[in-house]
């Protein structure tokens, strides 16, 4: 149990994360994550690989990252371009990072890096005490996917476990039930997404595989409905209709389901996208929570706890 | 001349707020400041006591104003280039004359004859201003400057600072009673000079009253005039409460109000200190027997609010409610509700609204005063007792009941109510020193040797970090005794010059000891030295230590080198050392180094204070905006800081260098041992979305802060973009309120380097 040495692929660790569970949480994002909707707001985390964030706003242009890049895999050529197959890793998968020393303007950032669990959790643990003043506070893991990777997942649960902290797993379920299984022990507030209920467009939009989904979230249901909340990510073009957002709610009463928030559609990963040199390709006027009033109701109608927003 | 002094004609104070221009006109100010220099020549052999009181005559009730429409209580003072007084911000110190503001006054003037006369106040006072006295006696060319001229390790100044008064004495005797102790005290063994000026300073103050009354009759007859009965019938109320309060004790709370203000203009006090203590009992007394309603209460504190703005002393103005140490707890709490209120309504920049609270402090003030705060008003400012009490009683070696008594005025530095003077005095920048430290003496902003015989090590000596560190530590052992040395000779010159003599009244045991406040009166001698640059310093050392003696990534001589250069041709290194750990991050060894720093600091200060024979002497962190002036005289740093950039604010981190979040930070905020210090600020900022979306959380992170040994706390609470769009349209944001450090302050008003120092802080959003 516990074990500090194994290595978590770590994007960002956020302390005060105040979104993502009770009270005041520390938030393990890990890399990686089967899905790729296209309205991501961490689209950094969707490969396990490192990404390169560059920022056109303070490069200006001058070739120095090219000229220290070993493999050649940055070309200015056609504007900046980083080619991440030809990037150089180090033996522990990270970067090189010498494009990234030589810039003098800091428009060059990586994001990912392999940690060990002990590191992480001496991070986790500096706010112990907010946790325990701030009625149930503690760790949340979320991505990517966090339980993609079952090790890390199970290594840092289990970390979190052994000093006795309060979990939080943010998950789209779209992992083998085997996994949900195991980590089920050590979780104490499972974030599951939902994100529609018809496989075809979901499979189509997001690569997610709606059966796998429905079942995991069923099962969860089943044997911890009380430490289930269903978030409902609501999308102009994908999801945002009465009778969508309706049958979804429908589906989740069947179930059991206690505790839903709506969460409206946002544009935070277009920032993050150019960086990546990547198109923001989820382009619609983000949602306001007014917008959620009427699913909103509904899923009090239904009797379950409803919160719009995270 | 007979001799050449000391130039000290300059900006002596911080001033964002514009005072408001004197009523007199200037040939009426020329005359006054003629006939106060003709009755201190005329009583140059007399008592300093003597003196005082004859001169205050000349001051008061001259200098008083009338009375304004919207006043609710009586009392607006003005101040001359040349006059009386305690502190910078209203005139300046003792039998002062601010230099650069005569000569301006000078410019008001119609022709050459009545300028002359101005030049011949200008040298007489050159020989007699006090601080100019001390000055000459402490300044020099090259190791100590004058309070603000940036250029040295370490300035110095005179001044009577922070005075709070025992205004629950004056509640209880009234003058009348005063006058009686007086008295006494004259016929028991204590007649002397001070106790005779002193006894005629009460009448002097009676004579105050009197004018009041006369003003406020005059305004009376004009509203009468203009047909305003409800005026008129007002201000015949303030005409009779000034009247019952000229020998008796108040009997009501607006009576105590307005004798309380009186007071404290004459005394030239600008920071109140415990007001709910002072004056809660009279207002529940009036408000339980129905003389009075709550909104009265409202309306005539909202008055004091704007009479204590209308004096614009930038940094000052402080009222205190809440804490340890009230003897009328319900009373006092009723006055603080209340003033919650108005402090939530008026968004002045003055009064320093403060709330000392702890673990019994009712979940309503706290409630309100997040709730001001999340209405960006930047008050109250948060001082926690279960902490800074017992740190009181160990710092100034006082007992718990006396701690309990801990004010804090100006930008936080600590005094005991009505029982010691606490002035800040000196100021030590503590960077500079390490970079002189580093290069044989020479500080390399001007390439002067300022070592002043300290034996400095030459760079390539320093062969360890250790070996550097004491290198430092000695230079600046010598610059706290020349700091405690200035700090306590401060006291002599002041006191060889001045008895302080309404301040005198209201301080244990100036009466008690027939003894002026600086002549052994005051029970408890204190004083503050303000440190700046402490995490500049820290992080810099800490940086030196990673990247020179443990990495080897560079030589030590590299690193000054560049430095020298500002770094020109060594971004790299330059982001290196940025980018090294830094303090605010919670990271332990660097916040170590901090700490460490800190102690060694704090408890030289301490112990040279001791032994000096002050009650106390200790440091104070905080920063008006001193942090961004001397900044600009201070070399580029080996934190990675840039020449001539603004030194961190404060106890914060410097600005951009916290980036692990909101509790990270207060992680940091929360590791020195409040012991050691008379103050220590510490500010952070929240977007609305977070500090009101998110209250909840919020606070319950500021309580863990607190919890863990914060101290201090102040918020800002603005939104992303707003400070950088005020910047560029500083019209469409007249009242968009920031918390600079120990002071606040409306943006739109600072200079826009001290603007640039407040927008580099961490942002904390969702």
């Amino acid at each position: 149990m516990g074990e500090r040495d194994a290595t978590v692929n770590v994007s960002q660790i956020e302390r005060f994360a105040t979104h993502d569970g009770p009270g005041i949480r520390t938030t393990v994002f890990l890399k990686g994550c089967p899905l790729h909707c296209p309205w991501c707001a961490n689209p950094e985390t969707q490969p396990t690989s490192p990404v390169m964030f560059h920022d056109e706003r303070k490069c200006v242009g001058c070739g120095a990252c090219a000229a220290a890049c070993p493999a050649r895999a940055i070309s200015l050529d056609d504007g900046f371009a980083w080619d991440r197959r030809a990037c150089v890793r180090t033996p522990d998968a990270t970067s090189c990072t010498l494009c990234e020393r030589a810039c003098m303007h800091e428009a060059i950032s990586f994001s990912g890096e392999l940690m060990s669990v002990g590191d992480v959790m001496d991070v986790v643990l500096r706010d112990r005490d907010y946790y325990e003043n701030s009625c149930g506070g503690g760790m949340t893991i979320s991505g990517g996917e966090p339980l993609a990777n079952r090790g890390q997942a199970l290594a840092l649960l289990e970390a979190a476990k052994v000093e006795g902290l309060n979990t939080a797993v943010e998950t789209t379920g779209n992992v083998a039930r085997s996994t949900v299984e195991a980590v089920e022990p050590l979780v104490d507030h499972f974030l599951h997404d939902l994100k529609h209920l018809d496989d075809v467009r979901l499979r189509e939009v997001t690569g997610g595989d709606g059966p796998l989904i429905k079942s995991n979230l069923t099962w969860l249901l089943s044997v911890a409905p009380e430490r289930v909340n269903v978030r409902i990510p609501v999308i102009p073009g994908f999801n945002h209709d009465d009778a969508t957002i309706r049958s979804m709610l429908d589906w989740l009463a069947e179930r059991g389901c206690t505790k839903v928030n709506l969460l409206p559609y946002h544009t935070l990963g277009r920032s993050k996208c150019t960086r990546m040199g990547k198109a923001y390709e989820w382009d619609e006027h983000p949602l306001d929570e007014a917008d959620l009033a009427a699913y909103h109701a509904y899923a009090l109608e239904l009797g379950m706890e409803s919160k719009v927003g995270a | 001349m007979a001799h050449k002094h000391i130039n000290i004609d300059g900006e002596q104070n911080v001033q964002v707020s514009k005072p408001i221009e004197p009523e007199l006109t200037p040939i009426r100010q020329l005359e006054l400041m003629e006939r106060y220099t003709e009755v201190y020549s005329e009583h140059a052999a007399d008592d300093k006591a003597t003196r005082e009181v004859a001169c205050l005559k000349v001051l008061y009730p001259a200098l008083f104003r009338h009375i304004e429409d919207a006043d609710l209580i009586a009392g607006r003072m003005d101040f001359l280039p040349i006059g009386f007084g305690s502190v910078t911000s209203v005139g300046g110190v003792g039998h002062y004359c601010v230099f650069h503001k005569l000569r301006a006054f000078k410019e008001e003037l119609s022709n050459d004859e009545e300028r002359a006369r101005v030049d011949a106040l200008y040298d007489f006072w050159q020989d007699h201003d006090t601080k100019a006295l001390y000055c000459d006696d402490v300044l020099d060319e090259t190791h100590v400057g004058r309070f603000i001229d940036c250029a040295y390790p370490l300035m110095a100044t005179a001044r009577l600072s922070g005075m709070m008064l025992d205004y629950t004495k004056l509640m209880r005797l009234g003058v009348g009673g005063l006058i009686a102790e007086v008295q006494t005290g004259i016929g028991s063994g204590r007649d002397n000079a001070f106790m005779h000026a002193c006894a005629d300073t009460l009448h002097l103050f009676q004579t105050v009253i009197d004018r009041e009354v006369e003003l406020t009759h005059e305004a009376a007859a004009d509203a009468e005039s203009r047909g305003d009965a409800a005026r008129v019938a007002e201000l015949h109320a303030m005409a009779a409460d000034l009247e019952a309060v000229r020998e008796q004790p108040p009997a009501t709370f607006h009576q105590a109000l307005q004798l309380f203000w009186l007071y404290a203009l004459c005394a030239g006090c600008i920071n109140y200190g415990r007001m709910d203590v002072v004056l809660g009992p009279f207002l529940k007394a009036d408000v339980d027997a129905g003389r009075i309603t709550e909104d009265d209460a409202y309306r005539w504190l909202k008055s004091l609010w704007t009479m204590i703005e209308n004096r614009r002393t930038t940094v000052n103005g402080r009222i205190i409610v809440g804490g340890k140490g009230r003897p009328d707890v319900p009373a006092a709490d009723l006055f603080c509700r209340i003033a919650m209120r108005v402090a939530h309504d008026c968004r002045y920049v003055e009064p320093q609204f403060t709330l000392r609270f702890d673990s019994t402090t009712p979940a309503d003030i706290m409630d309100a005063a997040y709730d001001c705060i999340g209405a960006g008003a930047t008050y109250p400012t948060l001082y926690n007792d279960d902490v800074e009490v017992p740190a009181v009683e160990y710092g100034m070696r006082v007992d718990r009941e006396v701690a309990e008594q801990y004010v804090p005025f100006g930008c936080t530095e600590f005094v005991i109510q009505g029982k010691s003077v606490g002035t800040p005095n000196t100021l030590i920048n503590l960077l500079k020193i390490l970079q002189m430290s580093l290069r044989g003496g020479v500080d390399p902003y001007d390439g002067v040797d300022k070592s002043d015989g300290v034996d400095v090590t030459p760079l390539s000596e320093l062969t360890s970090f250790e070996a550097l560190y004491e290198n430092y530590k000695r230079l600046l052992d010598h610059y706290l005794d020349l700091s405690t040395a200035a700090q306590a000779h401060s006291y002599e010159v002041m006191n060889h010059e001045v008895s302080f003599l309404f301040t005198s009244i209201l301080m244990d045991d100036c009466l008690g000891r027939g003894k002026a406040l600086l002549d052994g009166g005051v029970q408890i001698l204190g004083g503050t030295c303000e440190t700046y640059g402490n995490i500049n310093t820290s992080d810099a050392l800490w940086a030196i230590k990673r990247l020179v003696f443990e990495e080897g990534r560079y030589t030590l001589a590299d690193l000054v080198r560049a430095a020298d250069e500002d770094f020109s041709g060594n971004e790299r290194m330059r982001l290196d050392l940025w980018h090294a750990d830094k303090y605010g991050n919670d990271l332990p060894g660097v916040d170590g180094m901090a700490n460490d720093l800190y102690e060694y600091v704090a408890k030289g200060v301490r112990d040279r204070g001791i032994d000096a024979g002050m009650g106390y002497y200790l440091i104070v962190i905080s920063n008006n905006q001193t942090n961004t002036d001397w900044g600009h005289k201070t070399a580029a740093s080996l934190d990675g800081r840039h020449s001539g950039l603004y030194l961190n604010p404060a106890n914060n981190p410097q600005g951009g260098a916290a980036t692990s979040g909101p509790t990270a930070m207060l992680n940091s905020l929360a590791i020195f041992d409040a012991r050691y210090h008379a103050g220590s600020v510490q500010n952070i900022k929240f977007t609305p979305r977070m500090f009101n979306h998110d209250r909840k959380k919020v606070r319950m992170a500021l309580d863990t802060y607190f919890k863990r040994g914060g101290c201090q706390l102040m918020v800002t609470v603005v939104g992303i973009g707003e400070l950088e769009d005020a910047q560029r349209h500083p019209e469409k944001y007249p009242d968009l309120l920031v918390r600079v450090a120990g002071y606040s302050a409306v943006f739109v008003n600072l200079t826009k380097d001290v603007q640039d120092e407040v927008m580099s802080r961490t942002l904390w959003d969702e």
